[in-house]
């Protein structure tokens, strides 16, 4: 079973997102473009990975014909993928932040309107201030990580957003969903996938690196990771609200997990950038992985 | 030639008589909770077998003594009210790794056909139907054995059933760890439930 896993939500994510950015950038493409593209397509490899017990066919019809909630997220990262691109591009920036906002709204009634509890016993007005609450919550850790665009701090927030990844799939395993937890470390895969293919595009490209002025800005990191903004909010934090909807993630442990993904991908406050760098990263690692590591514990419970 | 109205009155009668006796033939029962037991065991590691219970299931069934064919069951199991005798695997057993009871809160299951036959043991009903768990539905066939049928303690009339088959919890799309037959693919189900006969002018069973 660990093989099956580790081959599912670790290889193959990884790899398809590795591949995808390389081929992606040897066209051309800017960093921005396939860190969205990389980390999007290995998600969904990994995802149809992990459904290929009866075949590729079932496997990819659970997608195209999705049956339970958690099969809606793929689709979701797809859509995603295209407003992030469509934000990459040169389209009108109000089209973009419209249509995020819209996503934004759409996928929470998409992923809890299958909640048999919520649907029969919570009254309108509650179910109406839960998708505010939830869109809300979406559209801000999406704006978060989407605005930070620091080259001096990228290396330690997207460790930290790996470790988050991490840490968000331990949390929905050690609260009763394997599948969530699997599918959480395949996003992980694929970030990790993508951060390594663009330092390979650094490294194809090294004599550009010395008149760069960092070393992460050259990795394509600092630009790019924060372009795949929509494509992790809505993978991690979608598989966070169906382990609290479906399962049995406190609402605690789910509020925990997402200020510690909003924290390891943001941006801190002016103030704290004007610190030393080491003292950033300890704040920051500090503002990360202490709600992540608490949410673990709780989930114990 | 024609048909006098005296002879339409007469056949008309005939017809109403016949068609009363065929409904007086049929006995609608409800399935009594507290009497109803529904258990599964499934492989564990190829180690053991862990039982588990559904607490909680309502149903209605109709019985023709002389015609098996007009006999139907109807059942509502919810999947919420499993048991094993552990929290921690019933909460695993209710995500959606398995029964996925917040999307899928009921399992249920509808004859659609059903022949009765006397043997040694007894009144045997072979029901077809639609089983649906998981969100799935799959016709099953269902071995069906009448262990008694009488008045019971409340001076009601009632009749008792037994009936034990095996599924692929595969073909109802839980799939969720098989590897190392961690947890069984097949899963022994055995229900034995007693029904108490519904008064004249309540609700028939659909």
């Amino acid at each position: 079973m660990f093989l099956h896993t580790f081959l599912c939500a670790g290889v193959v994510p990884f790899a398809t997102a590795a591949v995808v950015a390389i081929a992606v950038a040897q066209f051309g493409a800017v960093p921005r473009v396939y860190w969205l593209l990389g980390t999007a397509l290995g998600f969904v490899a990994g995802y149809i990975a992990l459904k290929n017990q009866s075949g590729i066919v079932p496997a990819i019809a659970s997608i195209t014909r999705p049956q339970t909630a958690a099969d809606w997220l793929p689709i979701i990262v797809l859509l995603a993928l295209g407003v992030g691109l469509l934000l990459a591009q040169s389209a009108p920036r109000w089209i973009g932040i419209g249509l995020a906002g819209l996503l934004a709204l759409a996928v929470p009634l998409r992923l809890l309107c299958t909640n048999a509890r919520l649907t029969s016993e919570w009254t309108a007005t509650e179910k109406l201030a839960c998708v505010c609450l939830l869109a809300s919550a979406f559209g801000a850790i999406w704006l978060t990580l989407a605005r930070n665009e620091n080259a001096r701090t990228a290396k330690t927030q997207l460790l930290l957003l790996l470790i988050d990844a991490t840490g968000i799939a331990a949390a929905l395993t050690i609260s009763g969903v394997l599948v969530y937890g699997q599918a959480c470390g395949s996003l992980a895969a694929a970030l990790a996938g993508t951060a390594l293919a663009s330092a390979f595009v650094h490294w194809q490209n090294r004599n550009s690196v010395d008149e760069a002025h960092d070393a992460s800005e050259a990795f394509g990191w600092s630009s790019g990771f924060p372009a795949a903004a929509g494509v992790i909010t809505f993978s991690l934090g979608g598989f966070i609200i169906l382990g609290h909807f479906f399962a049995d993630l406190s609402a605690t442990s789910a509020l925990l997990l997402f200020v510690s993904l909003a924290a390891a991908g943001g941006p801190l406050f002016e103030g704290l950038l004007r610190r030393a760098a080491w003292q950033h990263a300890v704040i920051r690692t500090l503002a990360c992985l202490v709600p992540l590591g608490v949410a673990v514990k709780l989930s114990f419970g | 030639m024609s048909i006098s109205t005296r002879g339409v009155a007469f056949w008309s009668s005939v017809f109403c008589l016949l068609a009363a006796e065929q409904a007086a033939a049929i006995d609608y029962y409800t399935v009594d909770p507290a009497h109803t037991s529904i258990v599964f065991s499934v492989a564990h590691s190829g180690f053991s077998y862990t039982y588990g219970f559904f607490r909680k299931a309502t149903g209605t069934y109709k019985l023709d003594k002389d015609n098996g064919a007009n006999c139907s069951f109807s059942f509502t199991i919810d999947a919420n009210s499993l048991d094993t005798n552990n929290q921690d695997r019933d909460k695993h057993l209710r995500s959606p790794d398995f029964f996925d009871v917040q999307q899928y809160p009921t399992i249920t299951f509808q004859s659609t056909r059903c022949t009765a036959s006397n043997t040694q043991d007894g009144v045997i009903y072979q029901l077809t139907g639609n089983l649906t768990i998981h969100g799935v539905t799959k016709q099953v066939n269902v071995p069906l054995r009448m262990l008694g049928s009488g008045p019971g303690p409340y001076k009601d009339q009632r009749t008792g059933f037994l009936c034990q088959i095996e599924l692929k919890r595969t073909d109802f799309d839980m799939k969720n760890l098989l590897d190392g037959n961690l947890v069984g693919d097949a899963v022994g189900i055995t229900v034995s439930f007693e029904g108490s006969q519904q008064q004249p002018g309540t609700a028939p069973v659909q």
